[in-house]
């Protein structure tokens, strides 16, 4: 019955990632464009560990096994393929691959319970900033007068190539408080590529005449672009005219 | 051990809930989590790849295939990981299969290291990173090539003393069906359980660790190298995404950050932990010391001439 289990807990993390695939939660751990390949991937899952279920409660009903004892037979030899393996390696048997099984359901439970929040502000004080001069040039902004909502990341990129771009353009802004400081505080957005394990920062200073909002609240900023810190990152600065607290966005990153 | 792992996450959800909402907790399980599902799909297309190889695939076909030499065989299979799309975790099962086939170990080595560093993916995503720079593209590129080789070519000499464990493998009697089943469950069970603990350790590592701390040994290229080398093999990033992160280290030279995306790929905690589950603890404590003072040194010499 080992392996019943194995296929249970394999089945779980299947239906967990399935799961994932059509929730916005997904969001907090991986980047939108995974979503397909992590609900295909679950789907796959669920298949092959099913499949494992039904084999294990019926005898197996390929052409070639039309007697019964044969899956016994099956059986004996697999254990003993897997006995020599587990004496020549130490500790690789069946005993191992089905403690391997229980590990697996370690995220499973994770998923379950404790479903990890977005990364905040912790991870913003701590993740290196994101890298300006990569994509710097591809950033634009199409001319006007009227206010236009930035991405973080946008406004930081044309901070540092195009800063003329910005010049006296009204701009609004989301992203979470990272730490307050007199005189305002700083607004961060994470940034990842793959996953969260990848995040970097993206600050903004800003400069606000209103107490500032509790840290990792989300915000709303419209101000104007008000030049770059002389600090290594040359953290961009906004003068603010409104802040308004909003909802965690769906996407917390950006 | 289950109930044990129940109990602490429901004690720690209904009895100290604070816990949860302790920042360096709830970083550490959000990129323990991130790490398995952003795996996930690549270990189900690695899975995939190696049941093929091991039922449908006649091993006459990797004869022909590769050249009879071993000491050829080794380039030849390192060339042949640029057609393998994805990440680190799904090479561990393909290359466990090419070895059951009777592909000589030193070219299933070479395809372990070469597959996850050298595929298109890989390279596009680090053109994008360093868009001012192409030449870190091809830079990345040979030095990945050159370390597949090299490891390959030590491994066909010296790897014989490790037996590497034979997997789970059905009767001939029963139908290609049930053969695959059998392989891919095992397969993708075992690289799953092995990637929980390298995801562990990579999110324990990435909470612990202050990037800031880094800025210490960025001066000098004979500590950086080393140093970008373990920040790759501790952090265990996904291959398509270091360049972004290598991209991000601004104060540390080119030839650091290329060591960064030379040495990730072939070693880091999250393959150390698949590769022990797949190839035995033996296997690991050579392969993988092997592998990262290899690709450190070609990414030095590469980067030294090219960047």
């Amino acid at each position: 019955m080992t392996s019943a289990v194995s296929s249970a807990i394999l089945l779980l993390f299947g239906a967990a990632l399935v799961k994932l695939g059509i929730s916005d939660e997904l969001l907090h751990y991986v980047r939108p464009a995974s979503r397909p390949w992590v609900f295909a991937a679950g789907l796959a899952l669920l298949v092959l560990a099913g499949w494992s279920l039904l084999s294990q409660f019926r005898p197996p009903s390929s052409p070639d096994s039309d007697d019964p004892r044969r899956s016994v037979t099956d059986q004996a030899d697999a254990e003993a393929h897997l006995s020599q393996a587990g004496s020549a390696s130490g500790g690789h048997n069946h005993h191992g691959a089905t403690r391997t099984a229980w590990l697996v359901l370690a995220p499973v439970l994770a998923l379950l319970i404790v479903a990890p929040p977005a990364l905040g502000e912790f991870t913003a004080n701590r993740a290196p900033a994101v890298n300006a001069t990569a994509s710097g040039q591809k950033a634009s902004l199409a001319a006007g007068s009227t206010p236009v909502e930035l991405n973080m990341l946008m406004f930081y990129l044309l901070s540092s190539a195009k800063p003329a771009a910005l010049a006296g353009r009204p701009v609004t802004l989301v992203g979470f408080v990272e730490k307050q400081q007199p005189g305002g505080f700083t607004l961060a957005r994470l940034v990842i590529t793959c996953c969260a394990a990848d995040a970097s920062t993206v600050k903004v200073t800003i400069t606000a005449h209103v107490p500032p909002p509790a840290v990792g609240s989300w915000v709303q900023v419209t101000g104007q672009f008000a030049g770059v810190g002389s600090d290594a990152d040359h953290t961009p600065a906004l003068a603010a005219t409104a802040t308004t607290g909003i909802p965690a966005p769906k996407n917390p990153y950006g | 051990m289950l109930l044990l792992a129940l109990a602490v996450m429901l004690g720690v959800k209904f009895f100290a809930p604070g816990l949860l909402s302790e920042p360096a907790v709830a970083a550490w399980s959000t990129v323990f989590v991130a790490v398995c599902v952003q795996a996930s799909p690549y270990l189900v297309l690695g899975v995939a790849v190696s049941t093929a190889i091991a039922v449908f695939v006649p091993p006459t076909f990797f004869q022909r295939a590769l050249p009879s030499n071993p000491m050829l065989a080794v380039p030849v299979a390192g060339m042949a990981g640029a057609a393998l799309p994805g990440c680190e975790c799904g090479s561990v099962p393909v290359a466990a299969s090419l070895m059951e086939r009777g592909v000589a170990r030193g070219a299933s080595v070479a395809f372990l290291l070469s597959a996850p560093a050298i595929n298109p993916v890989v390279l596009v995503a680090t053109s994008v990173a360093f868009a001012g720079h192409p030449a870190v593209v091809v830079a990345r590129a040979a030095a990945s090539l050159l370390t597949a080789i090299v490891v390959g070519w030590i491994w066909q000499r010296l790897g014989r003393s490790v037996p590497v464990p034979r997997r789970f493998t059905h009767p001939d009697g029963s139908s290609r069906a049930e053969r695959a089943r059998t392989v891919a469950a095992h397969d993708i069970t075992q690289s799953l359980g092995f990637l929980t603990i390298g995801a562990a350790a990579a999110a324990t590592l990435n909470v612990a660790v202050p990037r800031s701390f880094l800025a210490h040994f960025a001066g000098n290229d004979v500590v950086a190298i080393p140093a970008l080398a373990a920040l790759a093999i501790v952090l265990a990033v996904c291959s398509e995404a270091d360049a972004f992160v290598a991209a991000s280290l601004t104060q540390f030279s080119l030839t650091a950050r290329l060591a960064f995306m030379v040495v990730g790929p072939a070693v880091d905690v999250k393959l150390i932990a698949m590769q022990a589950g797949t190839f035995g603890r033996r296997f690991v404590t050579r392969f993988a010391p092997l592998a990262a003072v290899t690709a450190a040194l070609a990414a030095a010499a590469v980067g030294g001439w090219l960047l």
